[in-house]
């Protein structure tokens, strides 16, 4: 990978001295895998540094990735263990045990989210003290719900309250919950546990509910084994673990009893097998995941817990507006297999009436119709009113905010720690003289500001139009005497954090958000960097060059985040892994 | 438990040390271990200790926070005539305050010290390292479990490494439901479990049923490195299971708390983000100090800890009078110079922010923890108790890690420590009512921010060998 952005976005965050050498210029200029916009680059790629021997209970750190970086052919990861998420883990137990009902939710605390801001991260999701302990409350909470409703989960709970019973539960519920059937000597140990429930309780149904936690709290449930056998220098992955990556990676939950079927009879073999199901998957059941995802990457599901105490209005439409952005996704993503293009440059939104008044435009056919928005006042998913609020302060918007998403997640820049000595920054939003631009380009031109401030600020300038609820204006200030500038530049990459980008070795210039989001979406390495997001949250881990097979075509944007997403399933890593070498 | 931790309770050293003198006396073993347990019976006071955490994120202007000392005089002091006087509220309560300043966090030189602030322990931005902070080692040496709450703690979707203060080995997420955590702590109280033994016995059946699973899965998985780490860290979780028990409550009545009563009716139909959400920030706080101070009174558990916010937190604090985001408006405003000093007016808004907090810890739980101690009849529950006050960062603007002199002109115009403040008599172990600065005029070396944590474990009974790189207990605030 080329020095632009190769080196500097290792891991997103990596030390100022990390990131050298530059290359800036227009689109003609060689940018990252020797790509120029509108070409998918080449080149090779691959920082991921192993795991180092582990002492007790110490976790390796995990390995670093690029999410930009290219390969020529993909490769597969190694095996191991992967624990439930929160969310997989509840809508596990919702579909196995449906008496839970669809409001049913756990104790379980928030998962740690990853660098790249994901909550599937495999390297992050351990069974700390505080997580065994809540998926013990969360398994008696779950027991006692079932026991409750013993006759519908265990009909012979009713004719035959005995071990058979029990066993019973083992070849239904436990074969979903452990996403294979239980091996004879499980069957025997578990049975086992029931019968010293038994003998304690003398009452079967509360047995069922020792039972039931100690299917929920065994490991066998909690962590998704992608194990395999070693054969010939790989690993190959077994026919239930193949099915259990289908089902959370399309689905968000366990592989329903069809697809173990499908695995019992070693169906699950041919890649285009693999990707029909993925896709066939993420049509039906995976706009869960999908609006993970997209939570995750922008972070606007936010907006629903963030206060504007200025806008009188925006309280009430938080909700609505959340569910604006997800409905647009749908629509692009699902309705009309977009991909990253389509994403951030569609010309439409999908507001309810009283949105589509708060921002001024059209009002809709009906809430949440597609409606066309007019030209120049903003495109695609960064236009969206939930984006722009969250990527905001409280009281003003935030090219820095804005800006810095850009830099980040779409240019898969690194960005350093904020330095000590901040010298002082006046952003009051109360300020009659100057604009917010005004304001900004003042502090943070200053000093030490400067050399990270001048990397996506300009960026955000873009943005100007839109107030901190994402309403569009044309000035700002009490009498409105202040005109908005939203023309500005995207700087020159690859910079290293001893020096600001030079201003006269722009990227390109824009005028407004519609211009620079379209210019942008010309560069492979906005493609690059956005298919290297999905690719380590598809796959649950920081894992580099793990789907490249068509990754050149979403890159070109021959084809969509659907098909893109469901092709992960017909990668090496999906079938098998790299054997661990020796420590 | 994390490796640079190395844990005795004080009460078990002191045995053992009497007992080893029995045994150089040529008193048989068990009798020497007898006489050393009463011994130590004999010695130990009968008093609880209580110890609570309390966070306040974005560092302080030093020209707001910074009591007055008269006279040279280190126990005589002012905390109400410093600007806006962010300590102000502790004014009254003074004789039970120690300001703590020269003291230094490691590895960190911004809000990222979240990460390693409370253990003294890890380098920058190190999400991967074990570790364990005080509170944790604490209540691990007491074999309690600490009640961990948070208002606002952690992002809508998940926890990153600006909500990582608490460890116990891995990140503790704090409890943002003070709801649940009510329910959690005393919701058994009227209502006894007749079948608690029988509980027991299938409870602990059901661990050793989870360890062998993990056993065996080791054995199976032993080549796989990460893989092994996984499973010795849920061993070892699964293993905690058996103690750590909340301690012998000594209240009787499920208690009434106002503000909790009230944000158990306002969030009734509520959507599932209520409590993650900014516009309820102030009531769950204050639900959460009230249930924290109500378990301390009734010995539910020693070790409590309250998280408002978690760092680079934007949350809008115009409800308090000071519009604008707390982090990057409010606490990033810089210093300004007046003569030789530091102007006050320019962070009036970011120092009634930090206030505000002051205020909410005063009323919600140190007034409501002066009264009668019922484990300690005769003294009240805040001369049993620590309250720890703290930030991640000293100077907010400066996101200073030690102690610095803020200069703007040819001279320091104040000095910025870090944020560290005890409230309470700490069970007769804390020597109260002193500023206590080992650094002044931040011209010489910090203290690491640890010894003032071996003191503290000591105070509460716990003898503690090193948090990081400290190893000499502030021995200033003990008696």
């Amino acid at each position: 990978m080329g020095r632009w952005l190769g080196l500097c976005s290792g891991s997103l965050v990596l030390l100022v001295a990390a990131c050298s050498a530059g290359g800036s210029g227009g689109p003609d200029t060689v940018l990252a895998n020797g790509g120029t916009p509108n070409s998918s680059g080449g080149g090779s790629s691959g920082n991921n540094t192993g795991g180092s021997s582990a002492g007790e209970g110490v976790l390796p750190p995990p390995p670093e990735t690029d999410p930009t970086a290219l390969c020529g052919e993909s490769s597969a990861g190694l095996p191991g263990l992967r624990r439930l998420s929160r969310r997989e883990l509840e809508n596990t137990l919702r579909d196995v045990f449906p008496n839970l009902g669809a409001t049913w939710a756990s104790t379980l605390s928030a998962d740690s989210i990853s660098e790249l801001g994901f909550d599937n991260d495999e390297g992050m999701l351990l069974v700390s003290k505080q997580t065994a302990r809540e998926v013990a409350e969360t398994a008696e909470g779950v027991a006692g719900i079932l026991v409750g409703a013993l006759p519908q989960v265990l009909p012979c709970a009713q004719t035959t309250p005995e071990a058979s019973c029990a066993a019973q539960l083992l070849n239904a519920q436990g074969r979903r919950l452990f996403r294979r059937p239980l091996s004879q000597a499980e069957r025997d140990t578990f049975l086992g546990f029931f019968n010293t429930a038994f003998s304690a309780t003398a009452d079967f149904n509360q047995s069922i509910g020792w039972l039931i936690r100690a299917l929920i709290e065994s490991p066998e449930f909690l962590y998704r084994r992608e194990i395999g056998t070693a054969a010939g220098g790989v690993v190959q992955l077994n026919q239930y673990e193949i099915a259990a990556e289908l089902a959370y990676t399309f689905s968000g939950s366990a592989p329903s009893e069809e697809l173990l079927g499908r695995a019992e009879q070693n169906e699950l073999t041919s890649k285009e097998t693999l990707v029909g199901i993925a896709r066939e998957l993420l049509v039906t059941s995976g706009r869960a995941v999908v609006r993970n995802f997209f939570d995750s990457y922008v972070g606007h599901s936010r907006v629903t817990t963030i206060a504007k105490a200025e806008v009188a209005e925006f309280a009430a439409l938080r909700p609505d507006m959340l569910e604006e952005t997800r409905r647009f996704i749908d629509e692009v993503i699902f309705e009309r297999n977009g991909g990253v293009r389509e994403l951030f440059t569609a010309n439409f939104t999908t507001p309810t009436g009283d949105l589509a008044t708060f921002y001024g435009l059209t009002t809709p056919a009906s809430d949440y119709a597609v409606t066309e928005r007019p030209a120049g006042k903003g495109v695609g998913l960064l236009a969206q009113g939930a984006v722009l609020a969250t990527l905001s302060q409280p009281n003003g918007s935030s090219p820095t905010k804005r800006g810095l998403w850009i830099h980040k997640h779409l240019l898969c820049n690194p960005v350093p720690m904020v330095p000590p000595n901040i010298p002082e920054l006046d952003l009051a939003i109360s300020d009659e003289q100057r604009t917010t631009r005004q304001r900004y380009s003042e502090v943070h031109a200053k000093g030490g500001c400067q050399l990270c401030h001048s990397r996506w600020d300009p960026i955000g300038f873009a943005f100007e139009h839109f107030d901190e609820a994402g309403r569009w204006r044309d000035a700002e200030g009490t009498d409105l005497q202040l005109p908005v500038d939203s023309a500005s530049y995207v700087p020159e990459q690859g910079v290293p954090f001893d020096r600001p980008p030079n201003p006269d070795a722009k990227l390109f210039e824009f005028t407004g958000q519609e211009d620079m989001i379209t210019q942008l979406v010309e560069y492979p390495v906005v493609h690059q960097c956005f298919s290297g997001y999905l690719s380590s949250y598809a796959f649950g881990g920081p894992l580099t060059c793990a789907a490249e097979t068509r990754r050149a075509e979403f890159i070109a944007g021959t084809i969509g985040f659907i098909d893109y997403l469901a092709s992960h399933a017909g990668e090496p890593h999906f079938t098998e892994r790299r054997v661990e070498a020796a420590p | 438990m994390a490796e640079h931790t190395r844990i005795a309770r004080a009460r078990l050293g002191i045995e053992r040390r009497i007992f080893l003198k029995a045994m150089a006396l040529g008193v048989s073993a068990p009798i020497a271990w007898q006489l050393s347990r009463a011994a130590v019976a004999e010695a130990q006071p009968a008093r609880p200790k209580r110890l609570m955490l309390f966070f306040m994120p974005h560092g302080m202007p030093p020209e707001h926070f910074n009591p007055v000392i008269n006279g040279g005089d280190p126990t005589n002091f002012s905390l109400n005539q410093s600007g806006v006087s962010i300590l102000g509220p502790l004014e009254p309560w003074k004789s039970y305050v120690n300001v703590l300043q020269g003291f230094e966090y490691p590895g960190a030189s911004t809000h990222e010290g979240i990460l390693t602030v409370l253990s003294n322990f890890g380098t920058a931005n190190d999400e991967s390292t074990a570790r364990t902070s005080f509170e944790h080692v604490i209540a691990n040496g007491l074999g309690a479990r600490p009640l961990i709450l948070g208002a606002i703690p952690h992002r809508q979707w998940g926890i990153d490494k600006d909500g990582k203060l608490m460890w116990d080995g891995q990140p503790v997420v704090p409890q943002n439901n003070p709801l649940v955590a009510f329910d959690a702590t005393f919701g058994n109280l009227n209502n006894p479990d007749p079948q608690l033994a029988i509980k027991t016995q299938l409870r602990e059946a059901l661990t050793t049923l989870n360890e062998g699973q993990l056993n065996s899965m080791s054995t199976e998985l032993q080549s796989l490195t990460r893989t092994r780490a996984k499973l010795q860290i849920h061993l070892e979780s699964v293993q905690a299971l058996r103690g750590g028990l909340s301690g012998q409550q000594s209240c009787d009545m499920v208690p009434s708390l106002p503000a909790l009563d009230a944000l158990r009716v306002a969030s009734q139909g509520q959507p599932a983000d209520f409590f993650l959400s900014e516009d309820n920030f102030a009531a769950i706080l204050a639900a959460q100090l009230q249930l924290a101070a109500q378990a301390l009174i009734c010995n539910s558990t020693p070790v409590v800890a309250v998280q408002p916010m978690y760092t680079n937190s934007d949350i809008n604090f115009a409800f308090m009078g000071s519009p604008g985001s707390h982090h990057s408006a409010l606490s990033h405003t810089g210093p300004q110079a007046q003569g030789t000093g530091l102007a006050l007016e320019p962070r009036v808004p970011f120092a009634n922010a930090q206030r505000w907090f002051v205020e909410r810890l005063v009323e919600h739980v140190v007034e409501r923890l002066a009264v009668p101690d019922p484990a300690d009849p005769g003294r009240q529950v805040i001369d049993n108790t620590i309250i720890y006050m703290f930030s991640e960062i000293g100077e907010g603007a400066w996101h200073t890690s030690k102690s610095s002199a803020i200069q703007l002109g040819a001279t320091p115009n104040a000095f910025a420590y870090m944020p560290m403040v005890t409230i309470g008599g700490g069970g007769g172990a804390l020597r109260t009512g002193q500023v206590i600065n080992v650094n002044p005029n931040a011209a010489g070396d910090d203290r690491p921010a640890g010894d003032v944590y071996l003191a503290l474990a000591r105070a509460m009974g716990v003898e503690v060998a090193s948090f990081g790189n400290a190893t000499n207990p502030l021995t200033e605030i003990l008696t």
